[in-house]
């Protein structure tokens, strides 16, 4: 039928006959199937005139000729045009909506869709993106052609291959649309985030809420800390809570610090309560001290350990921390009174005990110690991390390189404006 | 012991309700924003001087039209504002998806011509405010937009916004001044009660004008994507309408002091308005010699911070409706028509006030006028948007809302027609 494929705005408007040649109306919209990575079409929305319209099957059509499509039967059925279940119609759900382009990663908009041939079937190929459909939507194909070759405009077609473009979840398609999000899911956190910041609210709450607790907080950790509020404010108290509970403590902690007392207090009861007490925590330092940049997750060994429990142990616990390259000794008190690298763990025979291997003058950082402070210490000595002590010299916490990074390439970042205590 | 039960139950319900309430206006207060700033941005330049232009020229006599525009003003503006919370998108996305290329195309012309001319009525606000300290149009206007772009470019201008808007209050000084010129207040209630209408294009315009300058096209997507921006839900949207009804009244509640203390002072004088000192004589009363200085104090916050913020607000309506890169953490290359469209917007505005022989109080007007001829497309777009069930579900348009807004659209439409056969045939009038 297109051999060379088409634009569904070149279809849109087109004669539709009957098998009699008779005119029965104009095409009002496409239906395609959604099962496959190209949807097939599947049906044709067909408007009367006068307000109504009728449906009739893909399988119907006999012939696209002289710009017409022509059908086999002669009978239609006028009745509301609405797609079944795992369909959709192109030009209500997705024409000029907003679409997820996973190859390009970013949020763009449909300006026209191309269809073409594939068997014997017309599936759905491409979103074009680009200013040739716009204009082509704008004028119509023959008059933006013209224009094209009169002006000599190279225009760039920017068509995005369907098998990248996720839909998103869109409450205006008359019917809700079930979007999988697999293709987004499969990206890295980090281009996740950048996407979802351009997203619209409600979409953003969608994707939240089908990601597993654990991908969500990993994602949310990279999103710009504006739009973490307006995130976190938008879920389900469950869903949030469940989220902070899986982002590392510092984090949670600057998100809670950003939002209302009342709603932050409200988080911290629903979750965990061994999560909860770290970030409370964490939310008594003043920010712009190291016991506001620090993490509360590090490891912490006895001295009196062998190289080899310790490294059982650390299997044992497989743990969560942020950095595991670190590993402190600590006293009966928890005070600090040494640190060993991985690398010094590994290399040592099995039966030495880690006090022996541990280097016992730790640079440290007190919790009131300005941000300039640890950057420096970090810097100098090129730690991945640096150990904060109380005043009684106890280990409270670790700042991590990462953190510092953050603090230094973003210098107005607004964080924690109203910190409680 | 049933008595001490009842107090300590009494006692209980208060705390609880005392809590409650603390929390609701916790809420409120984080909440609120979008309301009042819209509304402050809506006091600019071209606010300004049309409100003062109207005392001037009119008296009191146009005040009944302000109590009318204010209901007008926060109908239109809930509107926006119950639009952005339901869907969570911004009017320019929403008439793209709703209408397609070929009306979005339409929509966002008539959102550049006539923000094109309101940023040449911010610059000419600029201009005139620092005339009066002595410094030439030549001089701040370039200098002044120059700065805005780095400023608003530089992403650090939260804090300049903040401190201008502090400038803009300044203009609460009207009220004051409004009460110190002792009006009549006879004549300022029969202003405000008795309906008075001249059939003459003059007239017709500067009606026109004083509509347009306070409904205006870019406040209906700046309120939307504020909304949208600090996420406002549906749920928490009974603070968010407070909001907007403050904002509205608090807006309408210092263009009444203005029309009443330029009616008071220069109308009774008889003084028309052709420069910004001319207007500035109505804070006489307040401010006495001074006042020229407040004036221009007032003028200078208003008009830089609308001249930052509306093309800022229009480069993100036209590119989120067209699907291009926008937002001002991006590079030049990432995002060339955002940043060509904000710059644009400032370069023309500039330019226009630039032209010898640019009368400053003129483009304040003209663009007011302006403003409330292309104003009726928007609300059509709107009003067309706020009733689809598809869009708004449950929470669609009531009557009187309809009406209202219909309404407004209607006047301002059979005005512009009107006026527009009265300027071409003035003959009809002396018939």
């Amino acid at each position: 039928m297109f051999p060379h494929g088409v634009f569904l705005s070149e279809l849109l408007g087109r004669p539709v006959l009957d098998d009699q040649n008779q005119r029965i109306g104009r095409v009002g919209d496409i239906g395609v199937s959604l099962a496959d990575s190209f949807p097939r079409a599947s049906l044709l929305k067909i408007e009367i005139g006068g307000g109504k319209t009728a449906l009739v099957e893909w399988n119907d059509i006999l012939a696209f000729e002289h710009g017409s499509f022509k059908l086999r039967s002669p009978r239609v059925t006028l009745g509301p045009a609405e797609p079944r279940e795992g369909e959709i119609l192109l030009a209500r759900d997705i024409l000029d909506k907003q679409i997820v382009d996973t190859n390009g990663r970013k949020v763009v908009r449909v300006n026209d869709l191309k269809l073409a041939d594939a068997g014997n079937e017309v599936r759905l190929i491409a979103a074009d993106i680009g200013a040739p459909g716009l204009l082509r939507r704008l004028l119509g194909s023959k008059l933006a052609a013209a224009l094209a070759r009169l002006k000599g405009i190279r225009l760039e077609e920017s068509l995005i291959s369907w098998n990248s473009v996720e839909l998103l979840e869109t409450e205006l398609a008359g019917a809700k649309l079930v979007v999988s999000h697999e293709k987004l899911f499969k990206l890295h956190p980090a281009d996740m985030a950048e996407i979802i910041e351009d997203l619209h609210i409600k979409e953003q709450t969608a994707i939240f809420h089908a990601l597993d607790s654990e991908k969500a907080a990993e994602m949310l950790q990279e999103v710009e800390p504006e739009v973490q509020t307006v995130i976190l404010q938008n879920l389900a108290e469950e869903k949030a809570a469940d989220i902070l509970e899986e982002m590392d403590p510092d984090d949670a902690a600057d998100l809670l610090g950003e939002l209302h007392e009342e709603k932050a207090k409200d988080l911290l009861r629903r979750m965990d309560e061994e999560d909860a007490r770290e970030v409370r925590e964490l939310l008594d330092y003043d920010e712009d001290t190291a016991g506001g940049l620090m993490t509360t997750e590090f490891l912490a060994f006895r001295g009196s350990l062998t190289a080899e429990e310790t490294i059982n142990e650390l299997r044992r616990l497989s743990p969560e921390a942020e950095t595991i390259y670190y590993l402190y000794v600590v006293d009966e008190s928890e005070t600090l009174i040494g640190v060993l690298s991985l690398r010094d763990l590994i290399v040592a025979a099995p039966s030495t005990p880690i006090s022996e291997i541990m280097i016992t003058d730790v640079i440290k950082v007190g919790v009131d110690a300005p941000p300039e402070e640890i950057a420096e210490i970090i810097n100098k000595y090129d730690f991945l991390a640096v150990p904060v002590v109380n005043a009684q010299g106890r280990l409270v916490g670790i700042v991590t390189v990462d953190d510092v990074f953050d603090l230094v390439l973003t210098p107005p970042r607004r964080r924690r404006l109203k910190r409680k205590s | 012991m049933a008595l001490w039960e009842t107090v300590a139950d009494r006692a209980k319900w208060f705390q609880g309700s005392l809590q409650r309430l603390k929390r609701q206006v916790a809420i409120f207060l984080s909440i609120m924003g979008p309301g009042l700033l819209t509304a402050t941005a809506d006091n600019d330049a071209g606010g300004i001087a049309t409100y003062a232009i109207v005392g001037a020229r009119e008296g009191y006599s146009l005040l009944w039209m302000i109590i009318l525009i204010t209901v007008s003003l926060a109908i239109v503006q809930e509107m926006g504002a119950r639009m952005g919370a339901v869907t969570g998108k911004g009017l320019s996305d929403l008439i793209r998806e709703e209408f397609g290329v070929r009306w979005t195309f339409f929509a966002m012309l008539v959102l550049l011509v006539a923000n094109v001319a309101t940023c040449a009525a911010e610059f000419a606000g600029i201009a005139a405010s620092m005339e009066i300290f002595g410094v030439p149009k030549y001089v701040s206007v370039p200098l002044i937009a120059v700065m805005l772009w780095g400023l608003v470019v530089k992403g650090s201008y939260k804090a300049v916004e903040r401190f201008l808007l502090l400038f803009a209050l300044t203009f609460a000084g009207y009220v004051a001044s409004g009460f110190m010129a002792r009006p009549d207040w006879s004549e300022v209630t029969r202003g405000m009660l008795v309906p008075t209408f001249k059939v003459e294009p003059g007239f017709m315009l500067l009606f026109i004008a004083t509509i347009g300058t306070t409904i205006t096209p870019w406040m209906q997507f700046f309120i939307q994507a504020t909304v949208v921006d600090k996420g406002i839900t549906i749920s928490h949207y009974r603070y968010e309408k407070l909001d907007v009804l403050f904002g509205a009244f608090w807006t309408d509640f210092i263009s009444f002091f203005i029309i009443v203390s330029t009616g008071a002072t220069l109308f009774r004088a008889g003084i028309p308005i052709e420069t910004a000192k001319d207007a500035a004589l109505a804070l006489a009363p307040l401010a006495g010699r001074y006042s020229t200085y407040l004036f221009s104090i007032g003028l200078f916050g208003a008009s830089a911070l609308a001249a930052a913020v509306l093309p800022l607000s229009t480069a993100y309506a036209v590119c989120e409706a067209f699907g291009w890169e926008s937002g001002i953490d991006n590079e030049f290359r990432e995002a060339p028509i955002f940043f060509s469209l904000f710059t644009a917007l400032i370069a023309i505005g500039a330019v226009v006030v630039l032209l010898p022989g640019t009368s400053l109080m003129k483009v304040m007007l003209r663009s007011q006028e302006v403003n409330g001829i292309l104003l009726p497309v928007i609300l059509i777009f709107m009003l067309k948007l706020v009733n689809s069930r598809r869009i708004m579900g449950q929470h669609v348009n009531s009557p009187f809302f309809n009406l209202i807004a219909w309404i407004t659209v209607v006047c301002l439409i059979g005005l512009t027609v009107a006026w527009f056969i009265l300027s071409l045939f003035p003959a009809l009038l002396s018939n």
